[in-house]
């Protein structure tokens, strides 16, 4: 098994990996980073939504090849010294979260479209964030909570 | 916040009939345990405003019981006697320690539950630590989360226990700072003596050992000074969530050397394994273990257990197993045969009809609907030296310890289960099929294992809404020439439904009454007790009949209405339009109910029934009366040509009366929750069985509702407080809004909605 480095929250992390191993049972079963949540495994609910650089990734599908030299980024480390990243204040603010599985999916997703769009409109909200599924049926505060973080940046 | 001068009770206040123990353990803390002995059942305070005037017996053979006993009676009757079981721990640091013993599945309970305390106990809600309680025999059917009843069942223990140990603080506090007990103040978790001097509840253990003639007689506040009941509230855990800190059962770490596992299931619903080689598997990297199992949902199904070190190791584990499977015990069966076999045992609607009577009838299909929760079932379980452990997101933690007891020979005080908050439940959580699968195959293994069921599994192998057939007929008699407004005479509801497994959850509590209700059987009376028609239209009967298919089932956000209501409700808009009346007025006129007039009329006016709109937009009613509480509906929708691929609520307005709202914030999230459930069943999505196999298998193909198929618009009315204690509503929009969402349809493409999702029968519709 070939040893695969990347770097995770800010940390380099060497671990023995298969090539076609997706990364994100390596990130929760090894090394106990579990904000990223497991909801359908082939890329299609985004509950464990992250980021690889800059770009938004789906770890489930990403293989563990791929992985390698890159810096990914998960709900953990999005606040930064316990200061709330503005994504996460609104979802607080707005009292989005039910069972809170799908958020952090949803919240790391919300960050890049305000990033590249920091004043979506309904349609842009409903481009950016429809393959992000929630059960639950928070939608409507996660609409609320992306105007309210766009407002106040 | 403001103090509060205690009320200190008077030798001339109420006793409490039922036997109170109260332990005050004399030490550095307080802490307590309090709880009502279970003498009598319907003579406390509690059930006896809610016990029926007849015996619950003689009730339950009339139908349309839900008009005098409704299922929430029952739930709240059954476990009332094991309610009062609460821990509640005063900290060295001041802190509340509260062990709730009801499950949080992203409804919300923990933070209602908070607040209840925060208000009795004159703390504030971030002074209190909630924690799920593990399973604990001794509550029997009181530690059951189902049925929208979790917030009517703790609203009078919770008070009165936490009333009950107010008063033991401030009789301590008083005699520690030398006041009497009416001039003790308290907020914020401390009491303060007029003068000013104060003492922290966490100080305050002496002088009330063994005054349990002081926790008797304590009695809740006055709701007139309520400060956090009823006040918008964030959820409690909101902070955890959003910074990925929550834990869900596989993100625990509890049992270390629990290694993920995955089970391989036969390619029809009720396999089994004939033989197996998991010589490949074993030999894959990260894989330490395989078995075979039984497991839990379909009763007599089985498949190979894989145990590795990450779940992707276990995938591919499970993926290298040569397995040769028995068949399944639904291989001749799809759709169709089991639509064709629920007619045939549909009972018939009355007999035709006299003259000059028209009618309108029709007869509605819906399909087994997945609860598809975001996390799928899951359990983690460690079996070892004659005890079982087991985590996991139980909402009938005492039957799955009963059921893992006698699964592994042991006694039920053997195994311990703890109760982990949840992704979403939906009804899937009642039953605890990894629980119990995760217990064998720890015990096979000899091992500790995290068991996860894939999407995949969860989509095909879980539970499901029942398939259900509904023919509703309606006989009126139109407007005379001489004036006088049309009659409905007779309304008639036939459901045929795939039989509901309502073991747990339901039947627990409806068991308690078994010597009555035995020979009517759970079905019969669960649907007698949630099934009403509240529009006087003459003489009305709703009967189910039901039959059993290896489909395995479990209630979906409600148990019968978010299908039979909806029936009823399209039918009563299609006998306005035939009757010639609006479908609105023609409600209002026929209601005989006035809260449900009065958010039927609260949805229109807020919504602008009757606008005029353009071409393939309209909008639709729906209303529901259930759980001692009310919901209307008022939906916009917009269609397009090409059929209704593209329909999307554009608008939603509803209003709920639940007599008391708790948590306004908690409530609305309720409320939004349910109606975005109306646009997953009625437009979007379900399940289909081909040959003994469910089709679909991820959200991919189980197309729940995004973002995109919401309502950018949505607003929520709460009717002023009519009542003391709040009625439920975790299930109460479900119907009330699947029926707008069918009714608007119809109205903006003149189509009738006969079968679900509508999307898929176009055609036929
Ligand atoms: S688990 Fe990765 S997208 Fe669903
Ligand atoms: S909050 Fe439960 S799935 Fe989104």
């Amino acid at each position: 098994m070939p040893d695969i480095t990347f770097d995770i929250n800010g940390t380099p992390v060497t671990i023995d990996a298969e090539n076609d191993d997706a990364l994100l049972y390596l990130i929760r079963d090894r090394l106990g980073i579990t904000g990223p949540k497991y909801g359908c495994g082939v890329g299609v609910c985004g509950a464990c939504t992250s980021f690889r650089g800059d770009e938004l990734v789906r770890p489930c599908i990403v293989p563990m090849s791929d992985a390698a030299g890159q810096s990914f980024t998960t709900i953990e480390a999005l606040a930064v010294d316990d200061v709330l990243h503005p994504v996460q204040q609104a979802w607080i603010d707005e009292d989005v979260a039910q069972c809170g599985y799908c958020q952090a999916g949803q919240i790391m997703t919300a960050v890049k479209l305000l990033e590249r769009n920091p004043n979506p409109s309904d349609a842009d909200i409903d481009e950016a964030m429809s393959d992000n599924y929630c059960r639950c049926g928070t939608y409507h505060r996660i609409r609320k909570a992306i105007k309210r973080a766009a407002s106040s940046a | 916040m403001s103090s509060h001068p205690s009320a200190v009770p008077t030798a001339a206040a109420p006793v409490d009939r039922r036997s109170f123990i109260g332990y005050v353990v004399k030490g550095s803390t307080l802490a307590v345990a309090l709880s009502y002995g279970a003498d009598t059942l319907g003579g406390g305070t509690t059930a006896s405003a809610l016990a029926p005037t007849r015996p619950v017996g003689e009730v339950l053979g009339i139908p349309e019981l839900a008009d005098g006993v409704d299922l929430t009676d029952l739930l709240l009757l059954s476990g009332d006697p094991f309610y009062y079981d609460f821990l509640i721990r005063i900290t060295d640091e001041n802190r509340i320690r509260f062990e709730l013993p009801r499950m949080e599945v992203g409804q919300g309970i923990e933070t209602a539950a908070a607040m209840i305390v925060a208000e009795e106990l004159d703390v504030a809600i971030d002074q209190i630590d909630v924690s799920l309680s593990p399973a604990e025999i001794r509550r029997a059917t009181g530690q059951i989360t189902g049925g929208s009843h979790s917030v009517a069942s703790l609203w009078d223990p919770l008070r009165k226990v936490t009333a009950a140990l107010r008063a033991l603080i401030v009789h301590g506090a008083a005699t520690r700072l030398g006041v009497a007990p009416g001039q003790v103040s308290t907020a914020n978790g401390v009491a303060t003596a007029p003068d000013g001097r104060s003492v922290r509840y966490a100080d305050v253990s002496d002088g009330v050992e063994g005054r349990n003639d002081l926790a008797r007689t304590a009695v809740p506040k006055d709701p007139s000074t309520y400060r956090v009941i009823g006040s918008p509230t964030n959820r409690i855990d909101a902070r955890d969530i959003v910074t990925g800190r929550m834990k869900y059962a596989m993100d625990l770490d509890v049992v270390p050397g629990a290694l993920p596992t995955v089970v391989a299931r036969p390619p029809t619903l009720g396999g089994t394994v004939r033989s197996y080689d998991a010589s490949a598997a074993l030999s894959m990297p990260g894989v330490v273990a395989a078995c075979e199992v039984p497991t839990d949902v379909e009763g007599a199904s089985s498949g190979v257990a894989v145990v590795a070190r990450t779940f992707g190791e276990a995938f591919r584990g499970r993926d290298a197993l040569r397995i040769e499977w028995n068949p399944g015990t639904a291989d001749d069966l799809s759709d169709d045969d089991i639509i064709t076999q629920l007619r045939a045992i549909n009972l018939p609607t009355l007999p035709a009809v006299p003259i000059l009577t028209k009618s309108v009838s029709g007869e509605f299909i819906f399909p087994y609907m997945a609860h598809a929760p975001l996390e799928t079932m899951t359990a983690i379980a460690d079996v070892s030296g004659g005890k079982a452990r087991v985590w996991t997101g139980a909402k009938t933690p005492i039957a799955a310890q009963a059921k893992i007891a006698r699964d592994l020979g042991m006694l039920p005080t053997d195994v311990e289960v703890n109760v982990v908050k949840s992704g979403g439940s939906f009804g899937r959580r009642l039953f605890f099929d990894a629980a119990v699968e995760a217990a064998r195959i720890s015990s096979i293994v000899g091992r500790p294992v995290k068991l996860m069921f894939t999407r995949q599994e969860d989509t095909k192998f879980g539970r499901a809404r029942p398939l259900s057939i509904h023919k509703v007929q309606a006989t009126y008699r139109r407007g005379g020439l001489l004036g006088g407004p049309g009659a409905v005479l007779s309304f008639d509801h036939r459901a045929a439904t795939s039989a509901l497994d309502a073991r747990h959850g339901f039947g627990e509590g409806i068991t308690a009454f078994a010597g009555e209700v035995g020979a009517f059987g759970f079905s019969q009376t669960l649907w007698h007790t949630t099934q009403l028609v509240q529009y006087d239209f003459g003489l009305t009967s709703l009967l189910l009949n039901e039959k059993e298919f290896p489909v395995a089932t479990s209630s979906w956000r409600g148990i019968y209405s978010g299908t039979a209501v909806v029936a009823n409700e399209v039918i009563v808009d299609e006998l306005a339009r035939a009757m010639g009346e609006d479908e609105y007025e023609f409600r209002m006129r026929t209601l005989d109910d006035d809260r449900s007039q009065a958010v039927l009329r609260a949805v229109a006016e807020a919504g602008g029934w009757g606008r005029s709109m353009p071409r393939r937009t309209a909008q639709g009613l729906g209303l529901h009366k259930e759980y001692k509480s009310r919901a209307a509906v008022l939906a916009e929708i917009k269609t397009s040509p090409s059929a209704q691929q593209d329909a999307r609520v554009t608008k939603m307005v509803v209003a709920v009366d639940v007599n008391r709202v708790v948590n306004p914030t908690g409530l609305e999230a309720q409320v939004i929750g349910a109606a975005t459930d109306a646009i997953t069943t009625i437009l979007r999505t379900g399940l289909h069985l081909d040959s003994g196999a469910i089709r679909e298998s991820s959200y991919g193909d189980f197309e729940i509702a995004q973002m995109k198929h919401t309502p950018p618009e949505i607003e929520v009315i709460f009717m002023p407080t009519n009542g003391d204690r709040p009625g439920g509503a975790g299930e109460l929009v479900v119907p009330a809004a699947a029926a707008a969402v069918a009714n608007a349809f119809a109205r903006a493409t003149g189509i009738r909605p006969r079968r679900f999702p509508l999307r898929d029968f176009y055609e036929e519709a």
